[in-house]
């Protein structure tokens, strides 16, 4: 099992990641498109560990940052989700050049796993898709996410600093605000409304499996139809749960040995050395 | 439904989201859940979904008042005002 850093260009700069290649024959390539914002450095750990497990499988992975993201070039404010849609085919592109199997897919975590399929709709860029505790709707995660930094403000000062609709103003005022640290501005606000798992145009990845990632045992039934919709545009796709730590959010040390036997088991089942 | 109740679930739900490894009764009501069971900032957002969904509510902005969020008690208590307020 091979593990080389490489450097991938993109539109006005370029992309660090790290391909993973087993050493035998490739029964697939994916991949692995990150989650966002706050959710990006606690899911790293545990993305690695799926990568070298599925390589140790047969599976080769390629992992990157989005511009103005870790370690690839630029700044984030910089960049917003077409940037990003480019960065996931040049990645795909890359990865077909240097570690092609019989199919191509994507793993996306949270607002990856929307990101990849919109940067794969209309073009075919993927054959299967998993996705890992999707991001549903743009919009309704920037709420989220606002709600998350009032509360985080609720245990620096004792209380919210502000509501979410003062922040959405500012926003739509044309300002700029701050998601621990990552600035968000008015057209990643507008461009992140646009980015969800309805409405996605086909092809779609054939064949995909949608897991919703928590303490409940069921999927939600957002979530159930989220994967209505994308069995209405042409994935064939299974939704299911999996009681796992929300490791994206997560600061300590987590394992996740459900979510990567589960995942490498669907692979192996749907997937291997298949043309999808 | 009476105050214990109230208490006894939010201890299971705090131990469930939370993945807490202890019993939901080890939990005592007036211990810090910050210092004494480790919740922070991450998973009080987990927790003010949880009482969401556990109990029907809806907590506004204006209400992330780390008063309502000191222990099970004060969250026993912020639940049982939100369930008597006027529409809940």
């Amino acid at each position: 099992m091979n593990e080389d850093p490489c450097r991938i260009d993109s539109g006005d700069g370029w992309l660090s990641g790290m391909i993973h290649r087993p050493e035998g024959p490739v029964c697939a390539s994916l991949v692995f498109c990150n989650p966002l914002f706050e959710e990006r450095k606690p899911a790293q750990r545990i993305l690695v560990e799926t990568a070298r497990a599925l390589c140790a499988a047969g599976y080769a992975v390629l992992r990157f940052d989005y511009r103005g993201c870790g370690d690839s070039s630029g700044e984030f404010e910089s960049y917003s989700v077409p940037d990003w849609l480019a960065d996931i085919e040049a990645a795909s592109v890359f990865l077909k050049a240097h570690a092609a199997g019989p199919s191509t897919g994507m793993l996306g975590l949270r607002l990856g796993a929307p990101l990849g399929l919109k940067a794969s709709a209309g073009k075919g860029l993927f054959d299967f898709a998993l996705l890992w505790e999707p991001v549903l709707q743009g919009r309704e995660y920037v709420e989220q996410e606002l709600r998350r930094k009032l509360m985080k403000e609720m245990t620096t000062f004792g209380r919210s600093q502000a509501s979410r609709d003062f922040l959405i103003q500012e926003l739509a005022a044309g300002k700029t605000i701050d998601f621990d640290g990552h600035p968000v501005t008015p057209a990643l606000y507008r461009d992140l409304g646009g980015v969800g798992l309805a409405g996605l145009q086909a092809p779609l990845p054939r064949k995909g499996l949608v897991l919703a990632i928590g303490s409940s045992e069921r999927p939600s039934p957002a979530l159930l139809q989220a994967g209505e919709a994308l069995r209405g545009a042409g994935m064939d796709c299974e939704v299911r749960a999996l009681r796992e730590q929300p490791f994206w959010n997560l600061v300590g040390l987590v394992s996740c040995p459900a979510l990567i036997r589960e995942t490498r088991e669907w692979l192996q089942r749907h997937i291997n050395g298949k043309t999808v | 439904m009476t105050e214990e109740t109230i208490e006894s679930r939010l201890k299971r739900m705090i131990v469930d989201r939370l993945f807490m490894k202890i019993a939901p009764e080890a939990i005592e009501d007036e211990k810090s859940l910050v210092k004494d069971y480790g919740v922070d900032s991450v998973s009080l957002f987990e927790l003010v979904v949880g009482i969401e969904e556990e109990f029907g509510i809806r907590i506004g902005d204006e209400e992330f008042d780390i008063k309502h969020f000191l222990s099970v008690a004060a969250l026993a208590r912020f639940v049982r005002s939100k369930l008597a307020a006027p529409g809940a």
